[in-house]
């Protein structure tokens, strides 16, 4: 999850347990080391800019606020995570409320799939961001939170103030519109694959 | 029976995945005879393992980002650190006022009394 070796991991969860007793020299340093991985969880959330630092500034706020609290039970990463998925929602909550309650609205799944039957299976990287970069806010979150977080259902509902039924729901579309998206920036002319999944996403089924 | 299996299954692809949904009975046995579902199930799978390869990927902070973090965290934590000798020195200040104040108001109400005394009509 964190994307660090375990020596890393290990130092970082050291000075979080000597920030948690008050020393402000280790949590700056904390700061210094985890606030790259921070922003980029909020941007990938966000996917603007000026609010992932927003999210990243507010979440080491609340964490400074709370760290007396850190015993050390959990790794901090995950429990960092956490604080900025919950910061950078809120963010979007803030931006964007109208879209996330046209999204509730429509949470209904398509019982039609994709119609691709020989799909390859090398996923090029590159394109698999831009397509993260497509899908609209609250369906790029839980695949975020999920697949590239490895969090819960449980925690992601939790995070983004959501159900767990919910979180689901946007999980298994984001995957679908995920995967037609790739299809057509793999292959714009025959990309029947994501026609149905696109056309609800906005709006249109 | 088998075109019923396939639509649900294939709906379910994307959630079956990871394990968020479990399979039938009835349904595992449509995969393992369905190419078309086990096809899209892999590509599924594919689509999840190069996401869990993206999370190592790091984006590139704004430039100030750290030192922006570090003002608030200043701001925040003088705050926090302030608030205690302040409150402390507020609380006894607050005490020897008081104190003062009551002495000062005993002394004066005695007077006030002796005030009231002599005036008091007789």
């Amino acid at each position: 999850m964190w994307g660090r070796n375990s020596g890393q991991t290990n130092q970082i969860d050291e000075l979080a347990k000597r920030a948690s007793k008050g020393d402000r020299k280790a949590f700056d340093e904390l700061v210094r080391l985890t606030y790259s991985d921070a922003f980029t969880l909020a941007m990938r959330l966000t996917n603007n800019t000026e609010d992932a630092a927003d999210a990243t500034q507010e979440a080491y706020v609340r964490i400074q606020r709370s760290i007396t609290k850190f015993r050390g039970d959990s790794a901090f990463g995950t429990w960092m995570y956490r604080v900025v998925a919950n910061c950078a929602a809120n963010q979007l909550a803030r931006r964007n409320k109208h879209s996330h309650d046209e999204l509730d609205a429509h949470d209904v799944v398509d019982v039609r799939s994709t119609t691709a039957t020989q799909q390859p299976l090398s996923v090029d990287r590159d394109q698999l961001a831009e397509a993260l970069k497509e899908l609209p806010d609250p369906l790029r979150a839980v695949i975020v939170l999920r697949d590239l977080y490895d969090m819960t259902h449980r925690d992601i509902a939790v995070e983004l103030g959501i159900n767990e039924a919910t979180a689901k729901v946007r999980l298994h579309r984001a995957r679908k519109s995920l995967a037609a998206k790739l299809s057509k920036l793999r292959d714009p002319v025959d990309s029947d694959v994501g026609s149905s999944e696109e056309r609800k996403e906005q709006g249109h089924v | 029976m088998f075109r019923g299996s396939h639509a649900r299954v294939q709906d379910a692809l994307a959630l079956l995945v990871d394990g968020s949904v479990q399979p039938r009975p009835r349904d595992q046995r449509h995969l393992a005879r369905c190419s078309t579902c086990r096809n899209q199930l892999a590509y599924f799978e594919a689509i999840r393992t190069a996401a869990g390869e993206l999370q190592t990927r790091q984006l590139q902070p704004p430039v100030g980002l750290l030192s922006e973090v570090m003002r608030s965290l200043d701001e925040n934590g003088v705050r926090s650190q302030r608030t205690k000798p302040f409150g402390v020195a507020a609380a006894l200040g607050g005490t020897v006022l008081a104190a003062c104040g009551l002495v000062i108001f005993g002394k004066n109400r005695n007077a006030m009394c002796a005030m009231t005394t002599r005036w008091r009509p007789s």
